[in-house]
């Protein structure tokens, strides 16, 4: 059995009362997955703005995990993880990214590039202005911690260190946004 | 955890769920679009819109691919990868108007010409063939745009990049040169095979004839090109990059890969996991091993999609050991080696683990379960084994 149709009768990553998959077994095609992966494009352009450091990057980096996953589908055996499959294309094509971009663009940290809706909450235009003060991997692992919600162990997986460091990274990182939000 | 960590905590999390509403509300107003020209609507079908999107993509290179794809198809036939992935350069003792088809060369004909330590030749038509640093200074004590050659090792991405077009150096300038600000792409070039593929600025393809493709290469490069002018506000950037004008060897039976072959590798992997035979990569297959291949490397890569455990996903080969050390510095060679932390390359699903597997100048790309069994073990070591006995 494949991953998407396997989607169709567990679907366990979907909310409480939700089903983003159709239920006629004959019908989960091209559409099907299309709509599996746009109910996660929310939490993924959020993630994303979190990972990369202006709008446009974050949207391109959005789009390219859904490509890949599009491309990798029936690589998922355990639809359950859809979500977490998801967020580990985007951190790796994340820091991928930012190996790239290393030499031509010298991101100003306080520089904040906002969403297309007007008057993002100051503590989201403060929240953005912290994280990209982060180390990226630190970044990375609150984003997927606070953000997302993933527990420690599925943070490690998917960002394929050990529990440890996840943990280390999640204490510094939560200490540096407590200097930077002024919390002290 | 204090309270100071609480409250930041509370802070960070309310944020986050401000952040989540925030991009909920941005994309009902405004699709995703790609690099702010192609709107990319997600639902109804993806599917099809990225086979749009490849065959777009395919169009664009498909003039490399083809060159590509023939001769590495070639290389299976006469077993000399690297050199008959390359388009058809000439020896470097041919004469200028001379066109040899690289797999030609033999070792009894290149052996007498004086190489580098890594195999690119020392002089081309009775001109030196510098090294990379070498090409670097010259930016500064070049007097004019005079063309020499230098020796280097070439990585070129096939697929796609969607977040970073092409840029003109001065964007007020609308001639100036185009450059690709992401760090080596898709062109990236090497001091050393299995180094860092990158330009850094210092140098540019936009004015490159002809085909290259990954491997060793002779370029012929100059600097202070005439046409910096175009640059508009960035002359003096344009002025000192190394031009690439062309490539004029790509490689012989002395840059081949070393002690393995393509051919090894094949038979290697088909011995242990037969239901995934490996293939060159080329644009129909890409992405069946993940999305981002070894730079530098010749890629294989399973014809079919794999995800079993103890199922080898691809191979990549250096041209020698040396420099697939230099490419993985931080896996340990052998079935042991692939064992450990280190070699874990890329997450797979809720149970698998895509881990290197490395033997002299091949690095296998395995799937084997998160925590490998005992008869992951056993099988790693069959692959090992597999390729030692191709020697």
């Amino acid at each position: 059995m494949l991953a998407w149709e396997i989607l169709q009768v567990t679907n366990t990553d979907a909310g409480p009362g939700t089903s983003a998959f159709p239920q006629n077994p004959a019908r989960l095609d091209a559409a099907g997955l299309g709509a599996a992966l746009e109910r996660h494009t929310p939490i993924l352009l959020a993630a994303a703005r979190a990972l990369v450091r202006n709008e446009a990057d974050a949207r391109d980096l959005v789009q390219t995990t859904l490509e890949i996953a599009t491309r990798r589908s029936t690589e998922l055996r355990d639809p359950t993880t859809l979500r977490s499959w998801l967020l580990a294309i985007q951190v790796r094509e994340a820091l991928r990214l930012r190996r790239r971009l290393a030499w031509f663009v010298h991101f100003d940290p306080a520089v904040v590039d906002l969403g297309v809706t007007p008057g993002p909450e100051p503590d989201i235009i403060a929240l953005r202005t912290a994280l990209r003060r982060l180390p990226p991997r630190a970044r990375a692992a609150v984003a997927l911690h606070y953000l997302v919600g993933l527990p420690v162990t599925e943070v490690a997986r998917v960002m394929a260190i050990s529990e440890n460091t996840t943990k280390g990274h999640l204490k510094a990182g939560l200490a540096r946004l407590r200097e930077e939000l002024g919390n002290e | 955890m204090n309270s100071h960590d609480d409250q930041t905590e509370a802070r960070v999390r309310a944020a986050f769920a401000a952040e989540l509403r925030q991009a909920e509300s941005d994309l009902e107003l405004s699709p995703l679009k790609v690099s702010s020209r192609k709107s990319y609507r997600l639902a109804g079908g993806p599917e099809l819109r990225r086979s749009n999107r490849v065959l777009g993509v395919a169009a664009r290179i498909a003039a490399v691919l083809a060159v590509v794809i023939l001769a590495s198809a070639a290389t299976l036939m006469v077993a000399r990868p690297w050199n008959s992935a390359m388009p058809e350069t000439q020896s470097p003792s041919a004469s200028a108007s001379e066109i040899a088809s690289p797999s030609a060369a033999t070792p009894s004909a290149t052996s007498s010409i004086p190489r580098y330590s890594d195999g690119i030749p020392k002089a081309w038509q009775g001109q030196p063939v510098l090294r990379w640093a070498d090409a670097l200074a010259m930016r500064t004590t070049a007097k004019d745009d005079a063309p020499f050659y230098v020796g280097v090792w070439l990585n070129v991405e096939l697929g796609f990049n969607f977040g970073c077009p092409n840029e003109p150096v001065d964007p007020s300038a609308p001639n100036s040169w185009a450059v690709n600000p992401c760090y080596g792409w898709p062109y990236g070039i090497s001091a050393d095979a299995g180094g860092p593929y990158e330009l850094g600025g210092e140098a540019t393809f936009h004015f490159l004839q002809g085909d290259v493709s990954t491997g060793p290469a002779i370029l012929r490069v100059h600097v202070h090109d005439p046409r910096a002018t175009l640059c508009g506000n960035q002359k003096a950037v344009c002025d000192s990059m190394i031009v690439v004008e062309s490539a004029v060897w790509t490689g012989d039976s002395y840059t081949d890969p070393k002690p393995f072959t393509v051919a090894d590798a094949i038979a290697a992997a088909g011995a242990v996991s037969p239901q995934t035979p490996l293939e060159l990569l080329d644009a129909s297959n890409r992405g069946d091993d993940g999305d981002e291949i070894l730079p530098g490397a010749i890629a294989l890569t399973c014809g079919a999609i794999a995800n079993s455990d103890m199922t080898v996903r691809g191979a990549y080969l250096m041209p020698s050991s040396e420099a697939m050390t230099r490419a993985l510095p931080d896996v340990q060679p052998g079935a042991d080696g692939a064992m450990l932390p280190s070699a874990k390359r890329d997450w797979g699903d809720a149970s698998f683990w895509n881990r290197w597997l490395v033997v002299d100048n091949v690095a296998f790309s395995v799937y084997v379960r998160e925590e490998p069994s005992a008869a992951d073990k056993a099988w790693l070591a069959s692959l090992e084994a597999a390729l030692e006995a191709t020697r």
